[in-house]
């Protein structure tokens, strides 16, 4: 089994700071494990997809993009925070992109193979344009490329990319003449291409002194970045002969200047669109309001929000699956889900994976138990609980659970959660709440006292979940909820086997069983809006993509 | 001691400690600001433990904050060993202090920046903000204090002191975060005047600053009347105001020196207040100042950025109580704050 890592920007901040991109290193728990039925697979890709945006922009214009908190360290091999990620998209070029609906677009890799060769190994062949450069004029070759994903493997680097964009265990060699660089792993690598869509690429001398880059570039990508101001301002200047962008697009159309501005407050970003002071920001909450009234435009991207997991050790009630069913049944989460989002979210369709992603399909809809008050006191009682009074109760105890909400989710969440808690005590359930910040929610979860978590997990790809609802549990892995779900290991063990977008079905389904078990309960997607006044421009986790960026 | 005896009488043995101390315990400036440099030694001592004390001893993991929950638990045990977190909590401290002995203020957890450059990048905004504030209402709250004292004395014009009474009252009482929300509306969204947010040119700082401004100069205004009141009805400015006198002799000369001591010491407090109080007119205005820096480290209890921080606050509001103390002592020579 693999461990992957994963982020939670849904997880622990409010909305505006929410998209900072908790980075996870994971150190591989390498286990062969015997697979019927998936052989070798292999998937291949060149050219599909045409790139997303293209159109006339002023190709002289500053565009000011605001972002709620400062990046700190821009070091791409050691940056950790989401704000980071989203400068040096800026500045660093990857090797593919995945367009909005999951296909892999050509970056600076012009084609590759992914294969399986065995059911706990993954290979991947990358071919490097021709007449990539640094900043600093030094051609980046496969070379180059090779010796990065070497860094990042190497634990002693302790880079947070390892796992995330770089799979654990994996190894590169670089063909120079036929500009090919192969990476192979010892661990099953399904998504070894898709995750490349957040490796920063940088040049070999770059590697020697991360910490050189911490507020300087030598990019890579479109631009690069020509002043740093903490706590204010950075200043990214468009490069020159530039040609490697998705689909080999350059850089003409996008605007000469992109300023990211420090705007940490969620009005005061509005009032700076409203003004002009701002051309991009990230708005979400009352505010909005003002801005669609205004008629700024907006481009929104959906995360999971609204998400609830029940702990399934052996000594909570919720162990038992006819406990866990009538819970979700005693609850309307269509209600609970509106309130949490501000009535502006969406349906959820994943159980934490993010967009762009390879896997677009639905494993939520249709597999949650319905609200039926009525069904779910029938099936408590058939699980051996009886109604006294006002509460439920077995065998001289009460039906009695501890709920963990974080309150970086923000105000509305917090009401949601109390609705569902006044849900289940009408229903005869005593509820407990615990509420925990960024700093506490893993010892809290750790710590097991605890039955219901609505703390949602949102990772990039689908196989980084499997830790969070497989394998051993907290202290010594990130099963907090100790879920064992035979169909989810089943199907996700087969799935590690089958490289890139034709795994998706198995990976559908795998999630779907741990729906259908209700060992996870996703309500609901949250919109994060970006508003943009005076340009045109595409969004994805990370913010918006530079290379659709047009001023007007 | 030795060298600060040399400033009374000649110091020799025993006589000289005696010396020493009497000069230490009495009324002399040499003992007064011995005594207070003590303190201040002590007061940051405090600071600097009840800080670490504080963020330590609250729940919480900073390795987890800025890793996410998601964390591989490998991962966070190996980075709290690099960053010294799985040590018992006096070695902790013991290491701490050496580190600010050496000057050291270590790196923050989340941004991965040294702390000192994040202080010598953010406290400058900060700084440019609380400075002309307090000038500001130094400028204002005194003479409008006094024009409301002199028209008002004497149960004279009650209109005017209920008027004066109510505008204060309401300005004082407004919450910092509203005003600015209030002025960006009229002068920055509705009427473009003065940028939306951000520090740019001059025209940037007018409606940060002025948000900063107006609560703390209504309140001080008050205060001033008040003791302006309480001056006014002295014997010596019957004395002055009988001798015919001008006018501008009588209050300038008379009347504003003996304000100055309260006025002093009001306008210390405020400048110690308002460094910590830029928090929320930072968030507002998208200033890039400390006050913002603060917050966000705590709520992820960043412990090398908020002890930096915190230690920043503290050496400010000592250094400004110490100097307003030398102020007064040296401007009302009856003052007591030298001690008798």
């Amino acid at each position: 089994m693999d461990t992957k890592s994963g982020y939670v920007p849904a997880a622990v901040y409010p909305v505006r700071r929410r998209r900072r991109l908790f980075v996870v290193l994971a150190v591989a728990s390498v286990a062969s494990l015997p697979l019927s039925g998936c052989g070798h697979s292999a998937a291949k890709g060149a050219g599909v997809g045409a790139p997303s945006v293209s159109g006339k922009g002023d190709p002289s214009a500053t565009v000011t993009i605001g972002i709620a908190s400062d990046p700190g360290n821009l070091s791409p091999t050691t940056a950790l925070a989401g704000t980071a990620i989203e400068l040096n998209g800026f500045a660093y070029d990857r090797l593919i992109h995945i367009d909005p609906d999951g296909r892999v677009v050509p970056g600076v890799a012009e084609s590759w193979t992914a294969s399986s060769p065995s059911a706990s190994s993954s290979a991947a062949t990358f071919t490097i344009r021709p007449g990539v450069t640094c900043q600093d004029g030094s051609p980046l070759t496969a070379e180059d490329v090779a010796a990065e994903y070497n860094y990042i493997a190497d634990p002693k680097n302790s880079s947070p990319m390892l796992g995330l964009t770089v799979p654990v265990t994996a190894k590169a060699t670089a063909d120079v003449a036929a500009r090919t660089v192969t990476v192979t792993t010892s661990a099953p690598a399904p998504f070894i291409v898709e995750m490349t869509q957040l490796l920063p690429l940088v040049c070999r001398k770059s590697l020697a002194d991360p910490a050189a880059l911490a507020k300087t570039s030598n990019a890579s990508g479109p631009y690069q970045l020509s002043e740093a101001l903490p706590g204010d301002h950075y200043t990214y200047t468009k490069r020159a002969g530039y040609t490697w962008g998705p689909n080999g697009s350059n850089n003409a159309e996008m605007p000469a200047t992109v300023v990211f501005k420090v705007v940490a407050n969620a009005s005061t970003a509005a009032n700076m669109l409203l003004a002009g002071q701002l051309n991009i920001a990230q708005v979400n909450g009352p505010d909005t309001r003002r801005l669609e009234s205004a008629r700024v435009a907006k481009q929104s991207t959906l995360v999971p929000f609204g998400f609830a997991q029940f702990n399934e050790a052996t000594v909570r009630p919720t162990a038992d699956a006819a406990v866990r069913r009538a819970l979700v049944e005693a609850l309307d989460l269509k209600q609970i889900g509106s309130v949490a989002t501000g009535g502006t979210g969406a349906p959820a369709t994943t159980i934490g994976e993010l967009a762009p992603n390879p896997c677009t399909g639905d494993s939520v809809t249709g597999n949650l138990p319905a609200h039926d008050l009525v069904k779910a006191a029938a099936d408590l009682t058939a699980a051996g609980w009886a109604k006294s009074g006002s509460g439920w109760s077995k065998d001289g105890k009460a039906l009695s659970i501890t709920q963990v909400t974080s309150s970086a989710l923000g105000p509305d969440a917090s009401a949601a959660y109390e609705l569902a808690a006044k849900q289940w005590s009408d229903f005869g359930v005593k509820v407990e709440s615990k509420v925990v910040d960024a700093t506490t929610v893993v010892t809290t979860l750790s710590g097991g006292a605890w039955d219901v978590a609505w703390i949602p997990v949102s990772v990039p790809l689908p196989d980084q979940l499997t830790r969070f609802y497989d394998g051993p549990a907290a202290p010594n892995g990130t099963n907090f909820g100790s879920i064992a779900n035979p169909d989810y290991t089943a199907l996700s063990k087969q799935a590690m086997a089958v490289a890139g977008k034709a795994g998706c079905a198995l990976w559908e389904q795998a999630d779907a069983a741990l729906v259908k078990r209700v060992d996870v309960v996703p309500i609901v997607s949250n919109q994060v809006g970006y508003y943009g006044k005076g340009v045109a421009f595409q969004v994805d986790g990370s913010g918006p993509i530079p290379s659709t960026l047009r001023a007007s | 001691m030795a060298a600060l005896a040399a400033f009374g009488e000649q110091p020799s043995g025993a006589g000289g400690l005696r010396a020493a101390a009497r000069a230490l315990a009495g009324d002399s400036w040499p003992g007064f600001v011995a005594r207070r440099l003590a303190r201040l030694l002590v007061s940051l001592a405090v600071v600097v433990t009840a800080s670490f004390a504080m963020i330590h001893l609250i729940p919480g993991d900073p390795v987890h904050a800025a890793l996410g929950p998601t964390a591989d638990p490998a991962l966070v045990a190996a980075r709290r060993h690099q960053l010294g977190l799985d040590r018992p909590l006096p070695a902790q401290y013991g290491s701490f202090l050496n580190n600010l002995f050496h000057g050291r203020l270590g790196e923050s957890i989340i941004s991965q920046t040294p702390v000192s450059q994040i202080v010598s990048d953010r406290l400058p905004a900060t700084l440019r903000l609380v400075a002309p504030a307090v000038v500001l209402i130094l400028l204002v709250a005194v003479p409008a204090g006094m024009i409301a004292a002199v028209l008002t004395r004497d149960g004279r014009r009650r209109r005017g002191e209920l008027a004066f009474a109510a505008t204060t009252g309401v300005l004082a009482a407004l919450p910092e975060f509203l005003l600015a929300v209030g002025l960006i509306a009229l002068f920055a969204v509705t009427w473009p005047v003065f940028p939306v947010a951000g520090q740019s040119d001059l025209s940037s700082y007018v409606l940060p600053v002025l948000s900063l401004t107006v609560v703390p100069t209504a309140s001080l205004s008050r205060v001033v009347r008040v003791e302006a009141l309480r001056v006014l009805r002295e014997d010596y400015m019957r004395t002055a105001r009988a001798k015919r006198l001008p006018a501008r002799l009588v209050y300038l000369r008379h009347a504003l020196p003996n304000l100055l001591t309260s006025s002093l010491t009001i306008g210390g407090m405020l400048f110690t207040s308002l460094l910590a109080g830029t928090v929320l007119v930072e968030n507002v205005f998208a200033w890039p100042g400390l006050g913002s820096t603060i917050v966000q480290a705590i709520t992820t209890k960043d412990y090398p950025l908020v002890q930096g921080v915190v230690l920043v606050y503290g050496t400010f509001a000592l250094l400004i109580t110490f100097a307003v103390d030398m102020a007064v002592a040296a401007v009302d020579p009856r003052s007591t704050v030298r001690g008798n």
